[in-house]
């Protein structure tokens, strides 16, 4: 297999901007220095800030540079609902206060969903997402889930690698007709030794689904 | 040597060889309406990995005939940000086609 190269820095607004320093390693998932993660705490999600919540999970989604239009559409799906947090289970990621993440899964008998998994573009990077990602294999596995399934952004899928999760071919898009997502599923059950999920390199976290 | 690279960032997917943007090649076969994708095994990714394979080969049947197995070996396990020369191309090129 060629040597694809991990290429540090990400586009900005125009090529000149853009700043790509090429270093070979050949595998997806290798580590990169990162900041230590920040003191990062959980907490339910309220009634009174499902707005803001999905206007972050939109902010997330859009760092993959999709245009108006395709946010647009993701718009519904992306939108938190006092019903959902009545019917799933959800976690704000805080920091000094300020929430900086969620994660949303729903678990039916044995199986569990990670329907959301987003950081504020600005904490990418910080260990925010694997702190998420940790909470929803615990809570999914805790609550009965043998496997949790996550339907990813294409962009999101080298993070729930390094967390553990496995590719598990691809699914339909709930926003966009026509378009596929890749599907990840992680084990869970407690013969499966999972105490490798969640515990792979830091690295981009990034958001899931669409 | 060429070099191929692909960015996924603010501006979206750019996909390039040598710097200029790599063409679909929907002309030699259209897998996917949805233009590039990597990561992951799907059309999307088969539609890069013919481009990919088109450019490097200037063979329209080859490079269908490889895309599938070039999209799973390569394509599905690129980074989100990635450079690949022709060298690692063509490695990929003889170890699919070594197992023939």
């Amino acid at each position: 297999m060629p040597c694809a190269r991990r290429s540090y820095g990400r586009a900005g607004h125009g090529d000149k901007h853009r700043e790509i320093v090429s270093l070979p390693t050949c595998i997806r998932g290798a580590p990169r220095d990162v900041s230590p993660a920040a003191e990062i705490r959980l907490r339910e999600a309220r009634a009174d800030e499902l707005a803001a919540l999905s206007e972050l999970c939109l902010r997330s989604k859009a760092v993959w540079g999709y245009d108006a239009a395709f946010m647009e559409a993701c718009r519904r799906e992306l939108t938190l609902t006092g019903e959902e947090l009545g019917r799933t289970l959800v976690r704000v990621a805080e920091h000094e206060g300020r929430p900086i993440g969620l994660c949303q899964i729903a678990v039916e008998g044995p199986n569990a969903d990670l329907a959301k998994l987003f950081v504020e573009p600005a904490e990418l990077g910080r260990g925010c997402g694997r702190v998420l990602f940790h909470w929803a294999v615990a809570t999914a596995r805790d609550a009965g889930a043998r496997r949790m399934t996550i339907d990813a952004d294409p962009g999101a899928v080298p993070f729930y690698i390094r967390m553990g999760a496995r590719s598990a071919g691809v699914a339909p898009s709930g926003s966009i007709p026509g378009r596929v997502l890749p599907r990840l599923e992680v084990a869970l059950c407690p013969i499966c030794d999972i105490s490798h999920a969640g515990a792979g390199f830091e690295g981009e976290q990034q958001d899931e689904d669409v | 040597m060429k070099t191929y690279s692909g960015v996924r960032g603010f501006d979206g997917l750019v996909v390039q060889v040598d710097g200029a943007p790599l063409s679909e090649r929907y002309d030699i076969k259209q897998f996917t309406t949805w233009g590039f994708e990597w990561t992951y095994e799907g059309e999307s990714p088969q539609q890069l990995a013919l481009a990919i394979l088109y450019d490097h080969l200037q063979d329209g049947p080859r490079a269908i005939a490889l895309s599938e197995p070039f999209m799973r070996e390569v394509i599905a396990n690129l980074d989100n940000d990635w450079v690949l020369t022709s060298d690692e191309v063509q490695r990929a090129i003889d170890g699919i086609e070594a197992r023939k």
